[in-house]
Order: C-alpha cells, then structure tokens, then sequence
C-alpha cells in the first residue's frame, strides 16, 4: 500500500516527526537519567558559566545547569501539550458533533461564541484570565483548553455536516437506525482524519503558548524548568550569556518542529485525494 | 497527402497499483483535408492519444513516452521543443469537458484574445476584432458581448463553440477534437459538430475527431481507427467499415451502436470485460471478450495486416 | 450589492458586541474589591467612591453596559483612573506603533512567503521544491517571540546592525521586530500557498491553457497565480488580527509600546478600562479588515460577485 513517488515523501514526513517525537518522549521519561544535576540545584558559584565540563548546555543566573532544565523541561511541555490536546479534542468533538448534528439554534449557538472567542487576539484571553485566577499548570491547562476548543469544535461541526448530507446518512435515518448509532457508526470515522490531523499539529502550537505564557510570566512560575520560564530568565544576560537562550530555544523549536512534521504526514496519509493530486500535478509542471 | 504520421506511440501511467498502457503501440496517418475518427468504447485510450500527439502525456501524468509523431518533416517526440510553436497555432486541441477547460476568473474574450497575442502577435483593437470575428463564425449570438462574459456564465453549448474558436484563432492546420460536445445533448452536438463540418469545408483543415456515437461518426469521418485496450483493432475508409466490419471488436461495436439507435433493450453482448489496466497483455487485447478467442489470441499480439491501401486489421482469426 | 455590505455588518455586530459584553464583565468577575485592585489598598475613601461611580459599579450591569455602549458611539472607550488620562488618549499613542509594525511585518510575509511559496509549488519535484516545503516546515515551527530573542542575539548584540530595544530610531527600529513577526507567518503562507497553487495546478484548464500554446510562465502567471493568490489573500486578512495585537511578545521583547505591549501592560497593572478599550478596538479593526476581504475578494473572483447579486435579487422577494 505505501508505496509510489508520492508515498515516499509522506513516509519521510511520518518518520521524521515521528523519530523526533519519540525522542523527546524518551528523554522526558528518563529524564533523571541524563541529567548531571538536579533541574533545581542551585549553584552560585558556577553561575552563568558557558557550556563545557560537566553543564554540557552551561548554567543559568542562579547557577542551575541549562542541560538538566532543558531534559525536565521537555517533560512540562510535553505533559502540557498531551493533556490539553486530549481535553479539547473531546470537548471539541462533543461539542462540534452536537451543533452539526443537530443543527438549528444549538448551532446558531454555538457558533457565535466560537466567533467571539475566536476575535480576541490570539493569547490575549489565556493572559487576562490567567492573570485573574493565578498561575500554576492545572489553570494553565484549563485556560489553553478554553481558548482552543473552538477551532475543535468548528472542524468536527464542518465534517459532521458534509458527512450528513451525504446519501448513506439518510438511508440509515429513513431505515429508523438510532440518532446514536448512525453518529457513532458513519460520522465519527469520518471525523478522524481531520482531527487527528489537526490535533497532532496543534500540539506544537499549544506548546508554544503554554511557553509563551510562562514567558510571560502568566502560566509556569519559576523555579520550575519550563523552557518558558528558562526565556524569560534569559532575555535578561541575553548579551552575557547566550546559551541561557540558545538551548531552551532550539529544544522548543526541534519539539515543535516534530509534531508539525507528524501532522503534515498524517495529513497527506489520511486524505487520497492529496495524494493522487501530487501525481497529477508533477505532470502539469514541466520543471 | 499525408501531414501528420504517428509511428508506434506508447504512453504508459504508473501507479500504485502497477503500469497502466493506456497506449501500447498505436500507429495512424493523417491526410490533408480529411477527418480521421478514432473510436471505441470510453477507457481504451482515445483521450490519451489524442494528448500524446499533442504531448501532453508528460502533463497529465505519464511515466513512459514513446514513439513519433511526424509533422513537416520532423519528429516532434525527438525534439519536444517544436511543440512550443505547433500547440494552438497549428495543432490545436478542443478538449472534452467544455466546463472546466476555461479558467474561471478570466472572460472568454480575454482567453481568446490570449492566444491571438501569443501566437500571431495581434494587439489592440485588431485583436478586438479577430475576437470578435472568431466568436462569429462559429454561430455565437452577440458575439462582442459573448466577449466579456465570464465561463460560468455561458452555457455547455456556448462554451464549446468558444473552445472551437480557441482552437481556429490561428488559422491550424489540424485539429483533434476530443469527444466534443459528447457531454451536451444530442441537438446541441449534432449543430456544433455541423458548425466545424461547414468550417471544415471552407477549408483545408484536418481533423482527428474522437467519437462514441455512431451518427457522429458516419456524417463526420472520413476514416476511422478503431481502439481497444489502447491499441488500434482495425484502421480504414468509414464507408468500408460500416458496411463490412472486419475485426471481431468492430463488429461488436458496431452491433451496440445500432441495438442503442434502435433502443432495442433486448441486446444481447458477450459479457466480457475490458482487461484491467494493471494486467500486462502478451496476446490480443480484445481475447479476454472476444468470441472467437483462441489460445494463440491470448499468448500472441496480432500484428496489423494490411488488406488494401485504405485497410488494416489485426487479428490472428483473419489472417487464417 | 449594498445590501450584502450591510448583511455582513449586522452579522459583525454581535461580535463586537460579545467581546464588549465579555470584556466588561472583567470588572465584576474579578476577585477582590476592582476599585481597590486598580488603584491599591490604600485609596482614600473620596477617590474610591469617585471612581466607584464613574465605574458604574453601584447601578446594574445592564444599564452600565448600556451607558458603555452610549460611549462607545459617541467615540468615547472610557477614562484611565491608573494614569489619569482617557482610554482614547492611550490607545492613540500606542497606535502608531502598531501601525507601522503590523505594515513591515506585512510587507515581510508577502514579500518573502509567497514567491516562496508559489516557487515550491511549481519546483514541486525538484529537489528546490522540497527543500523549500520543510524549510519553511521549520520556519513556523519557531514561534514568533523565540525568534525575536534570537535575531535580537544575532543581529543586535553580535552584528549589532539594527537596535535591540525602543522605537526611538525611527523605521530601522522595526526591522527586527518586523521580521520576528514576519518570517515565522511567511512560512506558514509559503504553505498555504503552495498548496493553494498546487491544487490549481491539478485543474484542466491549467492543462488546456498549455494544449493551446500558451508559453510556461504565462500559465503559471496568468492562469496558476491568478487562482492560486485569491484564498491566500483571504487568508491574510483574516489573519489581520494576529498581526496587530499577537505582536504581545515581540512588542515586549523589543520594548516597543504598541497596542500589544500596551494590553499586556494593562492586564499586569489591572488597569481594566484601557484594557477594555483596547480589546474592544482591536476586535473593530479586526471585524473591519475581514470586511474589507470579502469585499475584495468579490472584485477577485467574478463567481462570488453574481453569486451575490443572485442572492441579494432573491432577498427581494
């Protein structure tokens, strides 16, 4: 089955992301393993010492070693980025399924809301009600849940509706199948392979607000090692000491990069049509 | 006089799901003047012969092409460079699907007047003209109104009368009509292809018309090349054919077309079917339904023979 | 076709009106005493009960709002008890900021995203094609503020090229800023580009357009582009917003006060009538933006014009 011009492309797309990401999995898992030091140790004696010797990624203002922080870092990020994507992909899903199906003023509903959450500016509603209810992970998951499950909630709504207007939906209706079933049995399938796409790609992106936030200081406090917190340390001895930024930066970018890469694939795996089209196309262009 | 000689022309896909031949071997000869039909039920490989000698195989997603085309002297495939200046100015295609063969955002004028500026360099309100005069003489009312419409406001038939003037624009020497109008009605078809017949007498135009429709093909085509399985059966005078079909698929071509003019339901076919793509042919492409199959059918390709100056079959049965 | 214009403003309103509604309910659902909260525990009781009824906060909500939307109208987004000065005043300050901000970080995305795009769509096969794809993969894989503390590192502190911080020396100040907002966005309409231009290369009439002779770059110009820029276009304005206001980070970073320093700043101070203000304004900007898309996208693709008029003449009925 995989196999063609096309195919290749995709399965590098796949693997990569998916070498990436299982990395980064290892290492959160083993975290305690590879660090030299605890994330937490300070040191003021070595502080702000560059790479080299045992800090392989140097140490921080307070003497902390960057490599440590990084390694548990990746376990914030991560944990972060799965809870949250697995709580807005239910409630989106509900919720989008129950507005396609249904229709009618529920859909009215909810999609004005969807509207309103969706014209603030990006992050601007994580800031405000972090800011009103206190920083921690716990409001921070819940807050990152609130301000993407719209998007969730819109893609599932636009496949319900396609899926239901399509032939075999109404005959199961007309042959008295269960509202339930025919959900279940023939929309749900279909709902996967956008969402599955689009929630693998929205993983990198709410690992960078849940940065952006503790950056900002609204999200993770210090001491803890999320790479948000590592920034906004850093921004402060970034002519000093560039490895406070280089090193948290690059594990953000290689994470984000490894859940876009997944995503991308995914997309192209799940959805023939694309597919076919980069045969096709590569005819029309002589190049 | 022959003006455009096609010798073994072979354009194969590859997919997925192994090589699709959708021309495996088809050779043909134009003469000035004439039209020369190509027929044979949808799948066989008309579409894509007629894109091949246009070469275009490559743009609608071939793997392999082979073979050559000979116009003016040259062979087109050794140089695909020539294609630049024989496209549209001298071979002109006018493709099946009336609908979307126009970019939508552009009016028909401007689409027309495109090729006008590229090919004869006209500017301005020559160009104008020409367009004006073009949408004209193929039967559009109104036609400097037509002009500035935009596709999707034009109808099926209207739309492939405006592909016909695309494709006269620069006065060419050949055109090959894919299936024109196949997908309007009857009515429709039957007066747009009597429109091309009527440009086609006042000229010296040739034709390669791709056909399904036995009516079509009796008033339209001088000769006809019947294909099967992206091969060419049977190749000759339309006169001739008609009256004496020789290869087994030809008959049976033939017999569906009469039983559906005479819409007489009770036709009874050999329920055969049509190789899948994917399946490699070493015989005769048309064993698999043939009636008169025989084992050599199946294991060894029938090379054309020639019967007189107008016609050649291939089939093993004859030649016995 | 006037009709359309003003079916699409009074869906716009609601919105308008729900982040009004949402952003005003900040001032009630905060916890603790909001007066105190701006302005301290230690406010005398003349001043806190000035302020408490300029606020509004002792008659219901309802005819506060109400009394908001009256001001709203008469162009009025409330006074700044904080800085002492109105919301309006505020917001005007840090407009220019973000003006010129949003139009070089712009100019940055379509210059460099869509050639970059179409380039890879049409290089497809190539090996350049590819490249571009996961080059531009990792571009928007670089969130926008990481990026300023790099080129802020790079550019500012190593090369030392442009400013790192202020918007005090002119254009040059924006360059960096322009960029970290910019190129994370060019890649991700590099993308959405080329596929974009990569679905209308699929199309027949693409294909017809070389049947009839028609030079390669004339298709790919004239025929490919022509399609291909109308959903990326689209795109772009709806996204309008995130250039204004997403620009929170960048603005930080490089100590620029635009608007969305500002919000930031006013959420850190509890300063809730500027940042009331602000939200509200930068929800208008972006409800107006996105009208002016679709606008434009009915001169862009005749189609959506008559489907309009067809839609406006049944209306009548």
């Amino acid at each position: 089955m995989l196999t063609g011009k096309g195919m290749t492309e995709i399965n590098k797309t796949i693997i990569s992301g998916g070498v990436i990401i299982t990395l980064l999995i290892i290492v959160a898992i083993i975290a305690p393993l590879i660090s030299p030091s605890e994330p937490l140790a300070q040191n003021l004696s070595a502080s702000l010492s560059s790479p080299g010797g045992s800090a392989f990624f140097g140490t921080d203002s307070l003497g902390r070693d960057i490599f440590s922080r990084v390694v548990y870092g990746s376990r914030i990020s991560l944990t972060v980025g799965i809870t949250v994507l697995t709580l807005t992909l239910f409630l989106g899903t509900f919720l989008g399924m129950l507005a396609g199906y249904f229709g009618g003023v529920l859909d009215s509903v909810l999609m004005r809301v969807s509207d309103v959450f969706m014209s603030f500016p990006p992050l601007v509603l994580a800031m405000i009600v972090m800011a009103f209810i206190g920083p921690g992970i716990a409001n921070l998951v819940g807050v990152l849940v609130i301000i993407r499950w719209p998007q969730f909630a819109r893609l599932v709504r636009g496949q319900v509706i396609s899926v239901k207007g399509m032939a075999y939906v109404d005959a199961a209706r007309i042959a008295g199948t269960h509202p339930l079933k025919i959900v279940l049995k023939h929309i749900l399938p279909n709902c996967f392979a956008p969402v599955i796409t689009y929630g693998t790609m929205s993983v990198g992106a709410i690992i960078i607000d849940e940065t952006a936030l503790s950056f900002l200081g609204l999200g993770i406090q210090p001491p803890a090692p999320s790479w948000g917190v590592m920034l906004a340390d850093a921004k402060n001895y970034i002519a000093a000491a560039p490895w406070l930024v280089i090193f948290p930066g690059l594990a953000m970018i290689v994470t984000v990069l490894g859940f876009n890469l997944l995503g991308d694939g995914l997309g192209y795996l799940l959805n023939p049509k694309q597919r076919e089209r980069i045969e096709v196309t590569h005819g029309n262009i002589k190049g | 006089m022959e003006i455009l000689r096609v010798n073994n022309l072979k354009t194969y896909f590859k997919t997925t799901h192994g090589t699709v031949k959708a021309v495996d071997g088809v050779s043909f000869s134009l003469n000035r003047g004439e039209t020369l039909g190509i027929v044979g039920e949808s799948g066989v490989g008309k579409s894509v012969t007629a894109h091949t000698v246009m070469g275009l195989a490559r743009n609608i997603g071939a793997g392999i092409v082979d073979g050559e085309v000979w116009y003016e002297g040259k062979d087109l495939f050794a140089d695909h460079g020539l294609y630049g200046q024989v496209r549209g100015a001298k071979i002109a295609l006018i493709p099946q699907e009336a609908g979307t063969a126009l970019n939508p955002v552009m009016t028909v004028g401007d689409q027309l007047g495109e090729v006008l500026s590229v090919h004869l360099a006209l500017s301005g309100s020559e160009k104008q003209q020409r367009i004006v005069q073009l949408l004209g003489l193929v039967e559009l009312p109104n036609p400097s109104q037509t002009a500035r419409l935009y596709p999707f406001q034009l109808s099926g038939g209207a739309l492939q009368r405006v592909l016909l003037a695309i494709a006269l624009s620069c006065g060419p020497e050949i055109i090959i009509a894919d299936e024109p109008a196949s997908s309007l009605d009857t009515t429709i078809q039957a007066q747009i292809l009597g429109t091309i017949r009527d440009i086609k007498g006042k000229s010296e135009l040739s034709m390669i018309l791709i056909a399904h429709d036995l009516g079509v093909i009796s008033q339209n085509c001088d000769r006809l090349l019947v294909m099967y399985g992206g091969r060419v059966m049977e190749s000759g005078l339309t006169s001739e054919i008609l009256r004496q079909p020789l290869h087994p698929y030809t008959i049976e071509l033939l017999e569906i077309y009469r039983c559906l003019d005479e819409g007489d339901l009770g036709c009874d076919f050999n329920k055969g079917y049509l190789p899948s793509s994917y399946e490699d042919v070493p015989g005769c492409a048309f064993a698999g339904r043939c009636r008169q199959a025989r084992d050599r059918c199946r294991t060894e390709r029938p090379a054309p023979l020639i019967i007189n100056d107008n016609r050649t079959v291939s089939c093993h049965f004859l030649s016995a | 076709m006037f009709k359309y214009v003003v079916r699409r403003l009074l869906i716009l309103i609601p919105i308008l009106l729900g982040v009004a509604l949402i952003s005003s309910l900040m001032f009630y659902i905060v916890p603790g005493d909001i007066v105190r909260v701006m302005l301290g525990q230690h406010v005398d009781p003349y001043t806190y009960a000035n302020v408490r009824t300029a606020l509004g906060l002792d008659i219901p909500f309802g005819e506060n709002f109400l009394g908001f939307m009256r001001n709203i109208c008469r162009g009025d987004l409330g006074f700044s008890y904080i800085q002492q000065r109105s919301v309006n005043q505020v917001i005007l300050e840090a407009l220019p900021v973000t003006i010129k901000l949003t139009v070089v970080s712009l100019l940055v995305t379509i210059i460099v995203g869509i050639p970059v795009g179409i380039l890879a769509a049409v290089k497809d096969r190539r090996a350049i094609g590819q490249a571009v794809n996961y080059g531009a993969m990792i571009g928007f894989s670089m969130p926008s503020f990481l990026l300023a503390l790099f080129l802020q590192l790079f550019f500012g502190v190593w090369l030392g090229w442009f400013p790192i911080a202020g918007s005090g020396r002119g254009l040059i100040s924006y360059v960096l800023p322009g960029l970290a907002i910019g190129l994370p966005l060019a890649a991700f309409y590099a993308r959405v580009a080329r596929a974009s231009m990569l679905e209308v290369l699929t199309q027949e009439y693409i294909l017809f357009a070389t049947a009839r002779g028609l030079p390669f770059n004339r298709v790919i110009i004239n025929h490919g582009l022509r399609n291909a820029l109308i959903p990326v276009i689209t795109q772009i304005g709806m996204d309008f917003g995130m250039f204004m206001t997403g620009a929170v980070l960048t603005e930080t970073i490089f100590n620029l006060p635009g608007m969305g320093r500002l919000i930031f700043s006013s959420i850190n101070a509890r300063d809730f009538p500027v940042l009331r203000g602000a939200l509200l304004f930068s929800a208008l900007i972006v409800v107006i933006v996105n009208l002016l898309v679709d606008l434009s996208y009915i001169r862009l693709d005749p189609r959506i014009a008559s489907a309009i008029v067809r839609e406006g003449s049944d209306a009548d009925r």
